[in-house]
């Protein structure tokens, strides 16, 4: 199961984590054919995980209950996978209803970012 | 010949007679009919029977396979039988003849032959085949005389043959006796008429009696039951017909006289209600002095059809009985039933409703009418819900409370339903920035703000005029987007593609593009 701040994401299906470094360019005037580049600190984690609401007929209410977590409060996610838990801060939340897999059980895709 | 019965002091005369029932008519009214059904049945074995030995006061002998009679000095035998004839014969039958008939299969010590054998009427009818004994009638409670309590006003007797075989007493009195006061259950009482000197005991099977079941105690009974006296008038083909009946009912002077009733001829199905019928019965009970009050009861019973509501049916039993002080009064209850017929509302007229309210004494009492409000979803735009009171919305301590919802099966532009929605999709982006800690290995992230919901609606339509009605909201007007799970919030119209080819359905897709707007 997956939590954030203890609120279990339900039926999740993917998690998806994306690690950067923040570079910084410098362009050189010059003939040179690239700029000069220098790294300057590591970028935070990005982690979207997707899911599913199912066989709850509140289905709205359980979205609701995660938009009103992007509130800019970084909070522990656990992802039981035997990684830490770390910090972030929920951003976007994206839901899709198809007819191909019933009005009733959209699917859910929310993105965390991790913070210090 | 002609034969006749002899009823309420009447020789009737034989009309017909199918062998069971028989039709009589009045010596002198020929419109007079009487009308009588004539059976017979021979009751075996006994419901019950038993003998008692004075020699054995307190011993029972219900379970023994004989039945015996003796006249010894002190070792007297006295036997006991029942007949339960309530399952064929109904009340008020008046009994042709009856006879009691038992086989008699050895004698002991000393040939009964010559001795007369009585069948007396058993006035304690308490008794029991497991518990009669000389002393008690039912194991527990003593005979007002030992041997048995009986009385000999209509009693029976027989001369003991002087060979084995059946014999047989002509129990007539005792069966309509029977039959009038005592439930219709005879009970009989078997002794020898001298008392006394040396043994001349009979032996007779009882009904525990295995190895030829048609030798155990029979009664044979044949009976009639005075149907229906009635008027018969025939269409003589010429003038009108008449008939009188007379109802008067003599003034004995002393006790009740009879009662009088008169019903339409019906027939008793024997299972439910039959028919309206409309019976009156008057019974006139002699005071014994100047003139009587009758009594007067009459029911209307209503039959339920068995099909919807029948019309509300008072049923109403008036029974006046004088007291003999002023003027009575009668009392009639009855009840209104409303069926449900399935459509609107069923008339309650002059039934008042009402809720008590027990008052608590303490800050406003509660009032709880259970109650469904259904509403049906017309599939185009609002349904109107009326709800007369207060609707209570309880705050469950997360999210957004829904105190109510419009949930259409499509999507909707305010009231514009959007055709054959394929997939919805519901983006809530937020835009994040991030500023670098210097020497940190994580940034400090902040949400910079959250633009508001985008929404994308796929969908399909064959008609150019749902492709035109959908173009028609892309005009910067502020509306409501309706999802069909409950959901709605205002919105922008910020595209609408339709797509230029058709498929092989002459189906064209489109994306309508939404944005969430305060």
């Amino acid at each position: 199961m997956v939590t954030f701040g203890g609120y279990r994401l339900q039926h999740v299906s993917a998690i998806q984590t994306v690690g950067s470094r923040i570079i910084h360019d410098r362009l050189v005037p010059s003939a040179k054919s690239f700029s000069y580049r220098s790294d300057e600190t590591a970028g935070g984690r990005v982690i979207t995980v997707s899911g599913q609401i199912r066989d709850d007929p509140d289905h709205v209410l359980k979205l609701e209950e995660i938009r009103v977590r992007a509130d800019d409060t970084a909070r522990p996610l656990d992802l039981e996978d035997g990684s830490s838990t770390i910090n972030v801060k929920l951003g976007s939340v994206e839901a899709v209803w198809t007819v191909e897999e019933g009005v009733d059980r959209p699917s859910y895709s929310v993105t965390f970012y991790e913070t210090s | 010949m002609v034969k006749t019965l002899l009823y309420n002091g009447i020789k009737w005369i034989l009309v017909s007679d199918d062998g069971l029932s028989q039709l009589y008519r009045h010596p002198t009214d020929p419109h007079r009919r009487l009308s009588t059904i004539d059976p017979t049945y021979t009751f075996q074995p006994a419901t019950a029977d038993t003998y008692m030995a004075s020699a054995g006061p307190n011993n029972n002998y219900g379970s023994g396979a004989l039945l015996t009679v003796d006249c010894l000095t002190g070792s007297l035998m006295h036997s006991l039988l029942k007949f339960d004839l309530t399952a064929q014969i109904p009340a008020g039958a008046i009994i042709n003849s009856a006879t009691l008939s038992l086989y008699y299969y050895l004698y002991f010590t000393g040939d009964p032959k010559g001795r007369t054998y009585w069948a007396y009427r058993v006035t304690q009818t308490a008794w029991t085949e497991y518990g009669a004994t000389w002393n008690k009638y039912d194991g527990t409670n003593d005979w007002t005389a030992p041997g048995g309590d009986y009385t000999t006003t209509d009693g029976a007797s027989v001369v003991m043959p002087s060979s084995y075989g059946w014999v047989v007493w002509t129990v007539t009195a005792q069966v309509q006796t029977a039959i009038d006061s005592v439930g219709r259950i005879a009970h009989f009482l078997l002794r020898d008429d001298t008392e006394g000197g040396a043994q001349k005991q009979a032996r007779f099977y009882s009904d525990q009696y295995v190895t030829d079941t048609t030798k155990r105690p029979k009664l044979y009974v044949d009976w009639f039951v005075p149907a229906d006296e009635y008027i018969d008038v025939s269409d003589s083909g010429a003038g009108s017909e008449s008939a009188s009946i007379d109802l008067s009912v003599a003034d004995s002077g002393v006790g009740t006289e009879s009662d009088l009733s008169i019903s339409p001829l019906g027939t008793d199905a024997g299972v439910g209600v039959e028919a309206v019928t409309t019976s009156a019965k008057m019974t006139v009970t002699d005071a014994g002095a100047g003139a009587e009050s009758p009594t007067v009861e009459a029911s209307i019973p209503s039959m339920e059809s068995g099909v919807g509501a029948d019309a509300p049916n008072i049923e109403n039993q008036l029974t006046e009985t004088d007291n003999g002080i002023g003027s009575e009064s009668p009392g009639i209850s009855a009840s209104i039933p409303v069926a449900e017929t399935g459509a609107g509302v069923d008339a309650l007229e002059g039934i008042a409703t009402s809720i008590p309210v027990t008052d608590s004494a303490v800050g406003v009492d509660a009032v709880s009418p259970s109650s469904s409000l259904t509403v049906a979803d017309s599939g185009l735009g609002l349904e109107n819900v009326t709800t007369p009171g207060t609707l209570t919305v309880t705050d469950e301590g997360k999210g957004a409370e829904f105190a109510w919802r419009i949930k259409p099966t499509s999507p909707m532009i305010d009231a514009l339903v959007l055709p054959h929605v394929l997939s919805i999709r519901i983006s809530d982006p937020a835009t994040m920035s991030d500023k670098k800690v210097q020497g940190g290995s994580l940034p400090r992230r902040k949400m910079v703000g959250k633009p508001g919901r985008v929404v994308e609606v796929d969908g399909w339509s064959d008609r150019q005029t749902e492709i035109n009605a959908l173009e028609a909201p892309r005009d910067g007007v502020r509306r409501t987007f309706y999802h069909p799970s409950g959901d709605s919030f205002g919105v922008l119209v910020t595209g609408f593609e339709p797509s230029r080819t058709v498929d092989q359905y002459n189906r064209r897709l489109y994306r309508l593009a939404v944005a969430e707007a305060n």
